[in-house]
């Protein structure tokens, strides 16, 4: 047990019984009211609401790293690594017509992998099965191992029981209420985000006046308030570009624009790309106090910077609201992230390789084992803590760049080449690493999306192709037959 | 010697900046609460 734990083991514990339950329960209650196969189980019936859709795009995009990464950066950059954090919201901003055009084009679509089978054939779907797939391991792999680490950090708790208890508590309620249950849970779990944030950031700017903290800022580190700082200025414009990466492929998002009404698709991606940004910008803005006021923080590391402003400023109950936002930011991520994964191999591996003719009721039980499976092997690669488990996310980060013009093009621009799109992946996916391990993780994503750009566009426009539109509307009907054409 | 320009967010900014930021958010939360709730009247919310 950590000794710099912020909030007291029992206390701790108890917090992550209670909402534990609350969850399951609320799991069951939603999994009673499933009972439209996988239209409800993985679809919550394709009419959700604008509420439910904003803070079900909210919450997921809200993870652990969000509430604790974003003041770390405030903290190391200042009022840049704040801002620049922020532009991360510009993923969600950026598919908001994506997944109108989605919804209009795939009204019975069930994967990103749909998509890229439909509009390019097998060549394309294979290097972005590839990409999908490394990337949502990768991204469960990290998430199951900041659970461990953050609970560690923040109660003291053994890094196995933060593991164990995010993961297992995420699967049981997913499981239990499918896609109703976990977009259900989204709500509950950022209405607990944003409220208790209001409440953290509140009583540290009334402690601690504004105008006092801008004063102990330019005092202390002046550069952490300089508006034109070079690095500032890159890491944000990277930033932006790669959450566009991590949202334009991912089956997440894509499966939330197939389950929401169609008039609230638009609507519901841009409220929840600015609701988004307000968590990083506060919770990095609070942070400032640090820097202004050294000596009323004791800064262990710097990633608990905002539990420490928190549980100084309000005691044990600063420690244990922040404790329930990373709690509720973790199951989000890990509900949304078992549900896309488990759908995505059910539906672009089990039902064309595996059982061509399942029915809607066996690919509703597929993506259940399918969830049980990846919990299972989550927790088993996670179990023993790697640093470089890290950088693997990172990797990840090289590869989903390229996928952003292909999946653009593909979506509106009917003279889309496949050949050249499958080109694009593949070649900028390969410089993008060769930028990663040559020169630095800092730019790989960009190389990826800048030569996949490249390719994909001259490559159409030297050999045009005629796509017909009609085609993407057999998403979700066909079985095997598009991918025999591809 | 630090060539580069600076611009330092003043005292005026910085408030704009921290006050704003926990407006928007309490925004944010009331605008979700409040289409769910004239959702939920409508019964428009699943």
């Amino acid at each position: 047990m950590s000794e710099d734990a912020f909030l007291d083991p029992l206390v701790g514990a108890a917090i992550m019984v209670v909402f534990s339950l609350l969850w399951i329960g609320l799991g069951v209650h939603w999994g009673r009211t499933n009972s439209e196969g996988t239209k409800g189980y993985l679809f919550a019936g394709r009419n959700v609401g604008l509420a439910l859709v904003t803070a079900t795009l909210m919450a997921t995009w809200v993870t652990g790293n969000t509430v604790l990464a974003a003041p770390e950066q405030a903290y190391k950059i200042g009022v840049w690594g704040v801002i620049g954090y922020c532009f991360a919201g510009f993923g969600l901003l950026a598919f908001a017509p994506l997944a109108l055009r989605i919804r209009r084009l795939m009204p019975n679509g069930f994967t990103s992998g749909d998509f890229m089978r439909l509009r390019y054939g097998r060549g394309a779907w294979v290097p972005f099965m590839a990409i999908s797939v490394f990337y949502f391991l990768a991204f469960l792999i990290t998430l199951g191992m900041g659970a461990g680490l953050l609970v560690e950090a923040l109660t003291g708790l053994d890094y196995h029981v933060g593991l164990l208890t995010v993961m297992i508590v995420t699967t049981i309620y997913t499981l239990l209420g499918g896609m109703r249950g976990v977009i259900g849970m989204d709500f509950i779990q950022a209405m607990i985000i944003l409220g208790l944030l209001i409440v953290v950031a509140f009583m540290a700017l009334t402690t601690y006046s504004p105008a006092e903290i801008q004063a102990g800022v330019i005092e202390n580190k002046p550069g952490h308030l300089d508006l034109l700082l070079p690095a500032g200025l890159l890491y944000a414009w990277n930033t932006g570009l790669f959450s566009m990466g991590e949202v334009f492929h991912s089956n997440i998002w894509w499966m939330r624009a197939y389950s929401s009404r169609p008039s609230v698709n638009l609507k519901g991606f841009i409220v929840s790309g600015v609701a988004w940004m307000t968590v990083p910008l506060v919770a990095g803005v609070v942070t400032l106090v640090a820097i202004a006021f050294p000596g009323d923080f004791d800064i262990p590391q710097v990633n608990m910077v905002l539990p420490v402003v928190a549980s100084t400023l309000l005691g044990p109950l600063g420690a244990a609201l922040i404790f329930i936002v990373v709690f509720a930011a973790l199951a989000s991520t890990g509900s949304g992230l078992l549900t896309a994964t488990a759908t995505l191999l059910a539906q672009d591996f089990y039902r064309p390789f595996v059982n061509p003719e399942a029915d809607d009721e066996t690919m509703k039980q597929t993506v259940r084992r399918l969830i049980a499976v990846l919990c299972v092997l989550t927790i088993a690669l996670a179990w023993v803590y790697v640093t470089s488990m890290y950088g693997l996310l990172l990797f990840a980060g090289a590869l989903v760049g390229s996928t952003v013009w292909p999946v653009l093009c593909g979506l509106y621009w009917d003279k889309t080449n496949p050949v050249a799109a499958s080109a694009g992946m593949v070649l900028g996916s390969a410089s993008g690493l060769v930028f990663y391990f040559a020169v630095s993780s800092f730019g790989a994503a960009l190389t990826g999306f800048v030569v996949s750009a490249l390719v994909t566009v001259l490559g159409s426009r030297a050999k045009p192709q005629d796509f017909d539109w009609k085609i993407l509307a057999y998403a979700g009907h066909e079985r095997t037959s598009a991918m025999k054409e591809g | 010697m630090d060539e580069n320009p600076h611009w330092y967010l003043g005292e005026t900014g910085f408030t704009i900046l921290a006050w704003g930021s926990v407006a928007l958010l309490l925004l944010a939360l009331v605008v979700i609460l409040a289409i769910w709730v004239y959702e939920l009247r409508n019964d428009q919310v699943w």
